[in-house]
C-alpha cells in the first residue's frame, strides 16, 4: 500500500559542516535495513533534506519498523505518491480513511508546498481537501488544534505524498558517527537499556558478555543469546564476545577480601572489556551501572573502576531510577527476556557487606600483587564469539 | 564419563539393544494385520504381555497394557477408574509429578485429594494413612520407591490394612523405580494397578506398562482401533515392547546379586563421603532407602554449582527430579519429605546401577570432595 517511505533525519540541524558525513551514515543504515526487509526493487534518494524511498511494491510493516530503529532517523513517514495534480488528491485521501479500522472524530489538513509552479497555495489545498473530506465523511470534524487525525500534503516538484500517519523513530545520531564501545551485557534490565540509549547516541556497539559457568547454568547464556538479536537491530553488524568469567571470579575471590569480591569482578570486567576495545578499535566502555542502585555503584567504586581503564566508561543510566529503567526495557521489547530469573552469578561468593568506600591503599595493593592482565588476554582468546545480522538472525562465526 | 544418574534414565542394556535392532529391521508389520507377518508379531506380542503378569505376579485374567511412559501409565489409570463427585483420592506430594499433576487436576471436577502423611524417614505414616481411609476413599496412590530420596514401602502389610480398612476402594503402586531392582510380588500385594518402565531397566525409551487387576473398572484414554483388547488404541511398538522384555527379563534374572552390589556401593558411598566431607548429610537412613538411591545434602553450595563442576569432571548427577529441576525457592516434594527448606538448594540425587564398580565410587568420592571444599572455602 505504501510504495513511499518519507524519511526525516534526526538533528542535522545541529551538524553544520559535517551534515554530509552524517547524511551519508544514516542514509547507508537505511538503504541496508530496506534490502534486508525488502528484497523488490526500491531507490532510496534525498529530496529536500530527507530520504524518501520509493519502490513499485508496497513496503511491509517489518521494513517500517526496522527503519523506526536506525539511530538518526526522526520519523518514518508511509505515503502513498501521486502527480502533481490537484485532482488526484482526494481519492487518495479517501483510500486511507477507508482503510482505517476505526474512524477518528477530529481533523486536520496540513499542506506544505515546496513547489510554488502549483497553481494553489497551501491554504487553498488544505481548506479544499477538508471541505472534500467533510463531504464524504460528514462524522468527522475539522480540529486546528489537537486533531486526532492529520492528512498530510506534500506538493514537492516532482510528486505529491499523502499521508495520514507518522511514525516516531528512535532519532539522536546516526549509528558510528559517535564512535564504537564495548558494551557489557549481563542478563538483567539495565544493561540492554543502557545500550540502546547509546545506540540512539551514535555509538557502534560490540558486545560483551561474562559467563561465570561453572558458577551459573547455560540459561544466563541463553538469555542473552535472546536479548542481543533486540539490540542488533539498531545497527549494521553486531557481535558478541562470550568471555569464561567462572575461573577468573574463582581466582580473585581466593585473592582478595571477601567484602571486595565484586569490586575486583567489576575491576576485571573493566579489564578485560579494556583489552577487547584495543583489539576491535573501540574507543569507549559501556555499562549499565545506575548510581547507588546496588553497593558496588557508589562514587568511590566507580572512581576506582573508572581509574582500571583509560577508555572512558559511558554509564548513560547513572541518573535512571529502577522503574524508569525498567518502563525503558518495557518500549525496546528486552523486558520480558531481562524478567526470565536465572541463577545469579555472584551467588555463591557474593559478600555479606560489599565494600561501600574502598581503602585505596588495598585496592593498589591488591593491582600490583594480583595479576590479571595476562590470564584476561587468554580469556579473551578463548571467547566465543557470535555475529548477528541487522534483523537479528545470527549468523555463522568466523 | 561416570553416570550417576540411572533414576532419571539409563543405557540400553547390549541384549535389549540386540533385540531392538534386530526387530527394528525386521518386525516392520502390523501386528493387527491378517497375514502371517501380523499374526506372528500378535503371537509374539501376547507372549511378552503374558509374561510380564507373570514377572509382576498377576494373574492370567488380569491385564497387561503397553503404553509409551510411567507417566502415562500413571494418568491412564488415575482417569481410567472412573471417579466420581464425592470420591476422595490419597496422594503422597512426595510422589512424582506423573502421579500428583493428575491428582491434583481431579480438584477441579470436585474430587477431594487428601496428602499421605509420612514421616522423617520419607516413608509413609501408616496409622496417618490408615486414619485418613474412610468410606470414601476410592483411590490411594502409592510409590514402590520413591524417586527423590529412595524410600521404600511396605507394600504387603501396607495395602493388606489400608484394604482391611477400606472396602470398594482402588490402590495403584508406582513401580517405575522399584520393577527390576527391589523384588515384589502380586502374590503377596494387594493392588489393583501398577505402573513400570522400561527406560529405567536398561530397556528403550517410549515403552512402558499398566498392570490392572481383573475386575477393576477400566475405560481408555486412547480410543481408535482397539487395540490392547480396547484398553489402548495405538500400533503395538512390537521392536520397542520385545526390547523392554528382554530388558526386564535379563533384569528379574540378576535382580538379587544387582540389588547386594548396589546396596555395597551406597554403603561405600556414604562412607566414602562422610569420611572426606565434614558437612555431608544423608537424610534418608539405609534401612528405609532403596540402595539404588541416595539423596546427599551439601550444605552451602547450591546443587546446580556442584552439578555443573562435576559435569566438567564428566561426571553426572542429578540435582532434583530431571523433570522438575527448574522449580525455585522451596522444592513441594523435598517439603513433603520433611527435608528442612533451608537444605532444599543443596540437595543432590546420585543414583547407581550394576553397571558401577567400587573404583568408580571412589573416583566419585574424591571428585566430589575436592569440588565440595575447594568451593566451600568461599562460604562466609
Amino acid at each position: 500500500m505504501y510504495n513511499v517511505l518519507v524519511i526525516n533525519i534526526d538533528e542535522l540541524w545541529l551538524k553544520g559542516k559535517n551534515r554530509p558525513m552524517y547524511f551519508r551514515a544514516v542514509m547507508h543504515h537505511v538503504r541496508e535495513v530496506l534490502k534486508a526487509y525488502h528484497i523488490r526493487p526500491f531507490t532510496c534518494k534525498v529530496e529536500e533534506q530527507r530520504l524518501v524511498a520509493q519502490s513499485d511494491n508496497p513496503f511491509s510493516t517489518e521494513a517500517i519498523e526496522g527503519l523506526l530503529k536506525v539511530p538518526g532517523v526522526h520519523s518514518v513517514i508511509p505515503a502513498r505518491r501521486i502527480p502533481v495534480e490537484f485532482d488526484a488528491i482526494m481519492p487518495v485521501v479517501k483510500e486511507e480513511l477507508m482503510s482505517m479500522k476505526t474512524l477518528p472524530g477530529t481533523f486536520k489538513v496540513e499542506t506544505k508546498r515546496s513547489n510554488k509552479k502549483f497553481p494553489l497555495t497551501s491554504m487553498d489545498v488544505s481548506k479544499e481537501t477538508g471541505s472534500l473530506i467533510q463531504h464524504e465523511f460528514p462524522g468527522l470534524e475539522v480540529a486546528v488544534k489537537n486533531p486526532e487525525l492529520r492528512v498530510e500534503i506534500r506538493i514537492l516538484d516532482r510528486n505529491i505524498y499523502i499521508s495520514t500517519r507518522k511514525m516516531s523513530a528512535v532519532g539522536g545520531l546516526p549509528v558510528g558517527t559517535s564512535g564504537h564501545l564495548i558494551s557489557l551485557i549481563s542478563g538483567g534490565f539495565d544493561s540492554p537499556v543502557a545500550s540502546y540509549l547509546m545506540f540512539k547516541r551514535g555509538c557502534y556497539q560490540t558486545f560483551l558478555f561474562f559467563y561465570a559457568y561453572p558458577f551459573v547454568g547455560e540459561s544466563v547464556k541463553d538469555k542473552i543469546l535472546k536479548l542481543i538479536p533486540i539490540l542488533a537491530q539498531y545497527q549494521l553488524n553486531t557481535r558478541l564476545y562470550v568471555v569464561s568469567f567462572g575461573d577468573i571470579q574463582k581466582r580473585v575471590a581466593e585473592s582478595c577480601k571477601e567484602d571486595y569480591r565484586t569490586l575486583f569482578f567489576r575491576k576485571a570486567m573493566i579489564q578485560c572489556a579494556t583489552l577487547l576495545a584495543y583489539k576491535v578499535k573501540a574507543e569507549g566502555l559501556l555499562t549499565g551501572d545506575s548510581l547507588g542502585q546496588v553497593s558496588s555503584q557508589t562514587l568511590h567504586n566507580i572512581a576506582f573502576l573508572d581509574s582500571v581503564s583509560p577508555l572512558p566508561i559511558l554509564r548513560p543510566l547513572v541518573g535512571f531510577n529502577k522503574i524508569e529503567i525498567i518502563e525503558q526495557s518495557k518500549k525496546i521489547g528486552t523486558h520480558d527476556i531481562s524478567i526470565i530469573p536465572h541463577d545469579d552469578a555472584c551467588s555463591l561468593f557474593a559478600p555479606r557487606h560489599p565494600v561501600i568506600r574502598p581503602n585505596l591503599h588495598y585496592l593498589e595493593k591488591f593491582s600490583k600483587e594480583v595479576e590479571l592482565e595476562e590470564y584476561l588476554k587468554k580469556c579473551l582468546l578463548e571467547a566465543e564469539v557470535y555475529d548477528f545480522s541487522l534483523t537479528g538472525q545470527r549468523a555463522q562465526s568466523d | 564419563m561416570l553416570y550417576l544418574d540411572y533414576a532419571a534414565s539409563s543405557p540400553i542394556r547390549p541384549s535389549a539393544l540386540e533385540v531392538l535392532k534386530k526387530s527394528l529391521a525386521e518386525d516392520f508389520a502390523n501386528p493387527l494385520s491378517f497375514h502371517k507377518l501380523g499374526k506372528d508379531l500378535h503371537r509374539k506380542i501376547e507372549g511378552c504381555r503374558r509374561k510380564f503378569l507373570e514377572f509382576l505376579g498377576g494373574d492370567v485374567n488380569d491385564r497387561w497394557i503397553f503404553t509409551s511412559s510411567a507417566t502415562e501409565s500413571n494418568n491412564t489409570f488415575i482417569e481410567g477408574i472412573g471417579l466420581e463427585e464425592g470420591d476422595t483420592v490419597l496422594v503422597s506430594m512426595a510422589d512424582h509429578p506423573s502421579v500428583t499433576v493428575p491428582a491434583e487436576n481431579l480438584k477441579t471436577r470436585n474430587i477431594p485429594v487428601k496428602p499421605i502423611p509420612l514421616n522423617s524417614r520419607g516413608t509413609i505414616d501408616k496409622p496417618g494413612l490408615l486414619s485418613l481411609v474412610d468410606p470414601s476413599v476410592k483411590l490411594v496412590i502409592l510409590t514402590h520407591v520413591n524417586n527423590q530420596c529412595g524410600s521404600l514401602i511396605d507394600g504387603e502389610n501396607l495395602c493388606r490394612e489400608i484394604k482391611q480398612k477400606g472396602d470398594n476402594l482402588y490402590i495403584f503402586v508406582d513401580a517405575a523405580q522399584g520393577f527390576g531392582k527391589i523384588p515384589f510380588s502380586l502374590k503377596n500385594w494387594e493392588v489393583d494397578g501398577i505402573s513400570i518402565s522400561s527406560h529405567k531397566i536398561g530397556g528403550p525409551k517410549g515403552i512402558a506398562g499398566l498392570y490392572v487387576k481383573a475386575g477393576t473398572p477400566f475405560s481408555p484414554l486412547l480410543y481408535g482401533g482397539g487395540q490392547e483388547d480396547g484398553l489402548r488404541a495405538s500400533t503395538p511398538a512390537a521392536p520397542l515392547i520385545f526390547s523392554f522384555f528382554e530388558a526386564a527379563q535379563e533384569a528379574l534374572d540378576s535382580i538379587e546379586a544387582s540389588l547386594s552390589h548396589v546396596a555395597r556401593l551406597n554403603r561405600l558411598t556414604r562412607q566414602l563421603l562422610k569420611e572426606k566431607i565434614d558437612d555431608i548429610e544423608f537424610p534418608f537412613p539405609v534401612e528405609s532407602t532403596s540402595p539404588y538411591i541416595l539423596m546427599v545434602i551439601l550444605p552451602g553450595i547450591s546443587s546446580d554449582i556442584i552439578l555443573r563442576h562435576l559435569e566438567q569432571e564428566d561426571i553426572f548427577v542429578s540435582t532434583s527430579s530431571a523433570c522438575s529441576s527448574r522449580v525455585k525457592g522451596s522444592h513441594p516434594v523435598f517439603t513433603a519429605l520433611h527435608v528442612p527448606e533451608k537444605y532444599h538448594k543443596f540437595i543432590l540425587r546420585i543414583s547407581f546401577s550394576h553397571e558401577i564398580g567400587e573404583a568408580d565410587i571412589e573416583i566419585f568420592a574424591r571428585t566430589l570432595a575436592e569440588i565440595y571444599n575447594d568451593l566451600a572455602r568461599f562460604l562466609k
